[in-house]
C-alpha cells in the first residue's frame, strides 16, 4: 500500500493540490483522452477494450487526498455519545391515572400539544367497525360551547392547527400552536375531547364526507393492499377490520355509539398528554388538572381488552384480479413482533436490510439492499418497500412491490429468495450497515415539535416510557448477524405467510410456492 | 450463613461491576461480547437496559446559536448555525439555475439535478451510495430557475465524511456519458407524465407566457433539449456557473470552527471564474393554452410582482397577501387551521359547489416574481370560475375591502407557518444558504416578524393594485375553449378602483 502511494507520488511532478485546481484535472483528462495508452500496441480486441477501459480509470483516478480523509463505504459504528443527550422527557401521572409528558425547548418560539389515546378500530366490534374514525370526524363539530364555527375561527385567529389521526391501535389529536397560545390550545383539545355535542343533523352530514374520504382512499391502492393484508392475516380477529369501517356502517353508525365509545376507551389511564417544544412541565400539568377533569376514570387498560380478543395470524391470502390496471401490486408478510419483543428491534433492523427502493431513487442499482439491486439490476420491479408493523400482541413483517404484470414471478423469487436468506446467510457488513441507517432515520425523523411529541406520545402508550436515545441505540448496536439470523429463524424460517395482491396478477406464483420458499432445501 | 450471604454480596458486586464496564463501552461498542444471547441480555422494551449509563439531559434552555458567515479569499462563502440536537444538515447553494441557461443549454439545469450525487472524479457513484448509506444520511438536490440546492442530512458523528461527500459530488462532478445518457433517458421517460401533474405544468407554462428572457426559460426540460444535451454541454454549463464566487456551503446543527477546519483545505483553491451578468427578465404577460380532453380545466391568473425578493418589504406583504386569500381544495385532509376562514375559503370555494380547487399562489424571484390565483374546475364552470378570481383580485385591491380580523388573522397563520417551518433542520439549513445567495447576510427571523407586525389593510390593498397594474397572464389546461378570453380578462383590470 505504501509503495503504491510513493510510487503515484513519484509519478506526479507536483502534488495536485498545489496546481490551480480545475486546470489540474482538465488536463489529465484530455491527455487521457487523446494518448493511445501503452507503448507495445495491442494485438488482441481485448486489450483494445482493456486499453478503453483503464483510460476511463485513469481519468477518474485523480487520487487528491483532500476529498478522501473522511469518508468510508464500509459501515462502523461510529461513537454518537456525545450527541444522545436531549432534553429530559418528563412524565408525570395524575390521581385519576391520566399521564401528561413533556419535553422541553423554551428557546423555540413553537409547540405542539397533543392526546394520544390507547383507542383505535380494533376495539370495535363488527357492528361499530368504523366508530373510532367517525368520532375523529366529529370530535371538530362543536362542543356544548362552542360552535363549529367559533372552534374553527379560535384555531384560525390564532395561526394553529389543529388535526387528527385513527390508527388500528391509537388515535390521536394534536394542536400546532406558537408559544403563548399553548394554554388555549389545551383548553380547546379538553373541550372537544370531553364536551363535544354530536348533533344529528352534523352527524349525518359528515357521512357523505367519510365516504368520500373512503372513496380517496380506495383510490390509493398501497392503502387497499394494507387493508387486505390486515384483513386476510389476522381474519376473524378485531385487527383484521379496517379503519374506515364498511360503507354499511357509515350509513348507520349513530350518536349513542360515538357516545359510548368516549366514555369506554377515551378513558384516563389510556390517555397521554404529550407536548414538545415551548412548554414547561409544571405549567402543562396545573392545566391538564384543571381542563381535564371530566374523563371516565375506568380501570381496564387495553392489554386487557387485547388479551380478551387477541389478534391471530393465519397463513392465507386474498386475490383481487383486475387486469384493467396497468401495475400489478402485492405484499407478503409474516407474523411479527409485538410493540415490547426485544426481538422487534431486530425486525427493525431486517426491515432496513430489505430496504426500499423505487424507479426514481437515485442509489438505483448500486443500493446495498441485495434486494434492491436484484430490482433495479433486472429491471423486475416498479417500487418495493420492507414494512414492520408492530401492535401490541402481534405484528406484520414482510414486502410491499408495485411491478409489470410480466415480472411478477422473478420479482417474488427476488423477494423471497431475500428474506429467507436472512436464516442463512448474513453478512456483518450488511448488518452494520442496516444498524447505522436505521438509527440515523430514528433521529432524523425527529424534527420538529410535532414528531418529537408524537414519538413521547406513541412510546408512552406502546412501552408505558420513553426510551432514551442512548438506549435505543445501544440495543440497535447489539443486533448482529447471529441476532439477525436467530430471530429469522423465530419469525421467517418455515412459517406461514400472508398474501395480498392486486392488478394484473394472474402471473403471481401460487400461495404454496411462496410458502415452500420460506425456507431452502439445503443440508 | 454470613459466608452465603457475603457470596451473594460478592457476586453482587461483581455484577455491578461487569455491567459497569459495559456502560462504559456501550456507546462505541456492540454488547456483542459480553456474555449470554441478545436474548437473554435484552429485556422487553418497556424494561430499562440494566447497566446503561444515560447521559446527562440536556437544560430545557437551550438557546439559539448565531450565524457565524466566513468568505474565502475566492469568494466562496461558509456560513454556519450551531444546534444542540444529535443531527445536522449540511447544504451547498449555488447562484445559478435555469435563468443561466442560453441557447444550447436551455434545459441543462433539470439534468444537472438528476446528475446530482452521480461519479465525480475522486468516487464512482457506487462508492457515494455506499458511503450515504454506511452512514444513514439523507441526500437531497433540487434545481429551480434561480438557485441550485445540494444537502445532506446527517447524525452529527457522520459530520466530516457528510461535508466532504457533498463537497466532493458538487465540485468534482465526472458527467459521466453513460450516466448522462441513463438520466436522459429517465427524463424523457417522464415527460409524458409532466401532464398528470397539472399544477406544475401550469406553472411551467404560466413562467413562458408572462416572461420574454431569462425566467421564460423552463425549468423541466423539453423533448427537443433533451435529444441536444449530452455530457460536455452539461460540463460547459457547469464550469461556467458553478464558480466559487457564486457558492455558499449552509450548515445547521454545525460547529463553525469544525465546518472551516474540514471545508477549507478543500475551498481555499476552487477558481473564482469570470464576473457574469445576471440575466435581466422581462416581464410581458400573456396567455397560453393548451387543449386537452378532460371533465376538468385548470386556469392560473397571474400578475407581475414588482421587486422580488430584493424588496423585502414588498416580499413580506405578498407572503400576507396569500396567506390572506388561502383557499385551498375543495376535499382535503387536516382540520382546523388549513385556512378555512380564508378569503378564498369563505368566498368561493364555500360557495360554489363545482369549484375543485381555488387558491393563491405566488412564484417569487430575485428581482421580480408572478403572484395569482389558481383554480380547478369542472369544464363546464370554468367560464366563472376565471371571472369569479379576476373579481376576487379586484377585491383585495380595492380599499376599504378587508377588515382588521381578517388581516391578523392572516397575519398570525403567516408567523405561524415560518416559524413551524423553521423548526426543521432542513429549511433552516436552505433559509441560510438562500438568504447569503439572494441578500450576502442572513437576517433573522425576528427582522421578518417585525415588518409583518407593521402591516396595516391599506399596505395590502396598495400591493395589491401594484400588482394588478402589470398585464395579466394565463395559463389553461383542459377544455380551454370555454375560458373567457385574454382581452376580456385584461380588460377587467383596467378599470381604477
Amino acid at each position: 500500500m505504501a509503495i503504491r502511494k510513493l510510487l503515484s507520488l513519484a509519478r506526479r511532478p507536483r502534488p495536485p493540490y498545489l496546481l490551480p485546481y480545475r486546470t489540474a484535472s482538465t488536463a489529465v483528462a484530455t491527455a487521457a483522452d487523446s494518448s493511445p495508452a501503452p507503448v507495445t500496441p495491442p494485438v488482441m480486441i481485448y486489450d483494445h477494450l482493456a486499453a478503453a477501459v483503464k483510460a476511463k480509470i485513469k481519468r477518474l483516478d485523480d487520487p487528491d487526498p483532500r476529498f478522501l480523509r473522511y469518508a468510508s463505504p464500509h459501515p462502523n459504528l461510529a461513537d454518537h455519545s456525545s450527541i444522545l443527550a436531549a432534553p429530559a422527557t418528563r412524565v408525570t401521572t395524575l390521581s385519576n391515572g391520566l399521564r401528561v409528558a413533556t419535553e422541553s425547548t423554551l428557546a423555540s418560539s413553537t409547540a405542539t400539544v397533543g392526546v394520544w389515546i390507547d383507542a383505535g378500530s380494533r376495539f370495535e366490534t363488527e357492528e361499530t367497525n368504523g366508530t373510532a374514525h367517525f368520532l375523529e370526524h366529529m370530535i371538530f363539530k362543536g362542543t356544548e360551547d362552542r360552535t363549529v364555527r367559533q372552534l374553527e375561527e379560535e384555531i384560525e385567529n390564532m395561526g394553529g392547527h389543529l388535526n387528527a389521526y385513527t390508527s388500528r391501535e391509537q388515535t390521536t389529536y394534536y394542536a400546532k400552536v406558537l408559544d403563548h397560545d399553548v394554554p388555549k390550545a389545551l383548553g380547546i383539545l379538553a373541550d372537544i375531547l370531553q364536551n363535544s355535542s354530536f348533533d344529528e343533523a352534523r352527524i349525518n352530514r359528515e357521512r357523505d364526507v367519510i365516504l368520500r374520504e373512503m372513496e380517496e382512499v380506495e383510490g390509493q391502492t398501497e392503502e387497499v393492499i394494507f387493508d387486505h393484508l390486515h384483513a386476510t392475516a389476522f381474519q376473524y380477529t378485531p385487527l383484521g377490520r379496517t379503519i374506515l369501517g364498511p360503507a354499511s356502517n357509515i350509513k348507520t353508525i349513530t350518536k349513542e355509539h360515538l357516545k359510548n365509545y368516549i366514555s369506554t376507551h377515551y378513558t384516563a389511564p389510556r390517555m397521554v398528554i404529550s407536548a414538545s417544544g415551548a412548554v414547561k412541565h409544571e405549567d402543562v400539568v396545573e392545566l391538564v388538572k384543571k381542563l381535564f377533569i371530566k374523563l371516565s376514570t375506568d380501570p381496564t387498560t387495553a392489554s386487557q381488552l387485547v388479551a380478551k380478543e387477541p389478534a391471530v395470524f393465519t397463513g392465507s391470502e386474498v386475490r383481487i384480479i383486475d387486469d384493467d390496471m396497468p401495475l400489478a401490486q402485492f405484499a407478503v408478510a409474516f407474523n411479527g413482533a409485538s410493540w415490547t419483543d426485544p426481538d422487534s428491534i431486530a425486525l427493525m433492523v431486517m426491515q432496513s436490510m430489505l430496504g426500499s427502493w423505487n424507479k426514481s431513487v437515485g442509489g438505483g442499482k448500486h443500493m446495498g439492499s441485495e434486494l434492491a439491486q436484484r430490482c433495479a439490476i433486472n429491471e423486475i420491479a416498479e417500487s418495493m418497500m420492507a414494512f414492520n408493523t408492530n401492535y401490541k400482541d402481534t405484528g406484520l413483517f414482510g414486502v410491499y412491490a408495485v411491478a409489470k404484470p410480466d415480472c411478477l414471478d422473478d420479482l417474488a423469487y427476488a423477494i423471497m429468495y431475500d428474506i429467507s436468506k436472512m436464516s442463512y446467510r448474513v453478512s456483518d457488513a450488511d448488518v452494520k450497515r442496516a444498524c447505522n441507517q436505521l438509527k440515523s432515520s430514528l433521529q432524523l425523523h425527529l424534527d420538529g415539535t410535532t414528531p418529537i411529541a408524537e414519538d413521547i406520545g406513541r412510546q408512552l402508550l406502546t412501552y408505558g416510557r420513553r426510551i432514551p436515545a442512548a438506549e435505543l441505540f445501544a440495543r440497535i448496536d447489539a443486533v448482529d448477524a447471529s441476532t439477525v439470523k436467530r430471530v429469522a429463524n423465530r419469525f421467517i424460517f418455515d412459517q406461514d405467510v400472508a398474501i395480498a395482491a392486486m392488478g394484473p396478477i394472474t402471473k403471481l406464483p401460487d400461495y404454496n410456492w411462496f410458502r415452500r420458499r420460506t425456507y431452502l432445501l439445503r443440508y | 450463613m454470613l459466608r452465603s450471604s457475603s457470596r451473594s454480596l460478592l457476586r453482587k458486586l461483581a455484577k455491578t461491576w461487569i455491567y459497569d464496564l459495559r456502560a462504559r463501552n456501550i456507546s462505541y461498542e456492540p454488547l456483542s461480547w459480553s456474555q449470554g444471547s441478545y436474548a437473554t441480555r435484552m429485556p422487553p422494551l418497556f424494561h430499562h437496559l440494566p447497566g446503561l449509563r444515560l447521559p446527562p439531559p440536556l437544560s430545557d434552555q437551550m438557546e439559539r446559536f448565531p450565524t457565524k458567515i466566513t468568505t474565502l479569499p475566492n469568494g466562496f462563502r461558509i456560513a454556519s448555525e450551531d444546534s444542540l440536537g444529535p443531527s445536522a444538515c449540511v447544504g451547498l447553494y449555488v447562484d445559478s439555475g435555469s435563468i443561466y441557461e442560453k441557447d444550447e443549454s436551455v434545459g441543462v439545469t433539470h439534468l444537472l439535478e438528476k446528475m446530482a450525487f452521480k461519479s465525480t472524479r475522486k468516487r464512482s457513484h457506487l462508492q457515494i451510495v455506499q458511503e450515504i448509506e454506511a452512514a444513514g444520511g439523507n441526500v437531497n438536490a433540487s434545481a429551480s430557475r434561480e438557485l441550485m440546492a445540494y444537502s445532506y442530512d446527517t447524525l452529527k458523528a457522520y459530520l466530516p465524511q457528510a461535508i466532504e461527500l457533498l463537497l466532493d459530488s458538487v465540485i468534482n462532478p465526472a458527467f459521466l456519458e453513460n450516466e448522462v445518457q441513463e438520466q436522459l433517458i429517465k427524463v424523457k421517460g417522464a415527460i409524458g407524465e409532466m401532464s398528470k401533474d397539472p399544477q406544475q405544468f401550469l406553472i411551467e407554462s404560466l413562467h413562458h407566457a408572462a416572461y420574454s428572457n431569462a425566467l421564460q426559460n423552463p425549468l423541466v426540460a423539453p423533448e427537443e433539449a433533451l435529444n441536444r444535451i449530452d455530457g460536455s454541454i452539461i460540463k460547459k454549463f457547469y464550469h461556467e456557473n458553478y464558480t466559487a464566487d457564486r457558492m455558499v456551503l449552509a450548515a445547521f446543527g454545525v460547529d463553525h470552527e469544525q465546518l472551516l477546519a474540514i471545508a477549507k483545505p478543500i475551498l481555499y483553491d476552487l477558481p473564482k471564474g469570470f464576473p457574469v451578468e445576471v440575466p435581466k427578465s422581462t416581464y410581458v404577460g400573456g396567455d397560453i393554452r393548451h387543449k386537452v380532453d378532460s371533465e376538468k380545466t385548470h386556469v392560473a391568473l397571474a400578475f407581475e410582482v414588482p421587486g422580488g425578493w430584493h424588496q423585502e418589504r414588498d416580499a413580506t406583504v405578498l407572503t400576507l397577501l396569500q396567506m390572506l386569500m388561502g383557499g385551498g381544495g375543495s376535499f382535503s385532509a387536516g382540520g382546523p387551521g388549513k385556512g378555512m376562514h380564508s378569503r378564498l375559503y369563505l368566498r368561493v370555494l364555500n360557495k360554489y359547489q363545482e369549484v375543485q380547487s381555488f387558491s393563491a399562489f405566488s412564484s417569487v424571484f430575485n428581482d421580480t416574481g408572478l403572484f395569482g390565483i389558481h383554480l380547478t374546475t369542472g369544464s363546464d364552470f370554468v367560464a366563472k370560475a376565471v371571472n369569479v378570481a379576476a373579481s376576487e383580485l379586484l377585491a383585495v385591491a380595492s380599499p376599504g375591502q378587508l377588515t382588521e380580523v381578517e388581516v391578523n388573522r392572516a397575519k398570525n397563520a403567516t408567523k405561524s407557518a415560518v416559524l413551524t417551518n423553521l423548526e426543521s433542520r432542513a429549511i433552516v439549513t436552505e433559509d441560510i444558504g438562500r438568504q447569503i445567495v439572494t441578500y450576502g447576510c442572513r437576517k433573522p427571523v425576528e427582522h421578518f416578524l417585525d415588518i409583518l407586525d407593521e402591516l396595516t389593510p391599506d399596505d395590502i390593498t396598495l400591493m395589491a393594485q401594484k400588482l394588478l397594474a402589470s398585464p395579466p397572464t394565463m395559463a389553461c389546461l383542459g377544455d380551454v375553449d370555454r375560458v373567457p378570453s385574454y382581452d376580456s380578462i385584461s380588460n377587467q383590470f383596467r378599470t381604477p378602483y
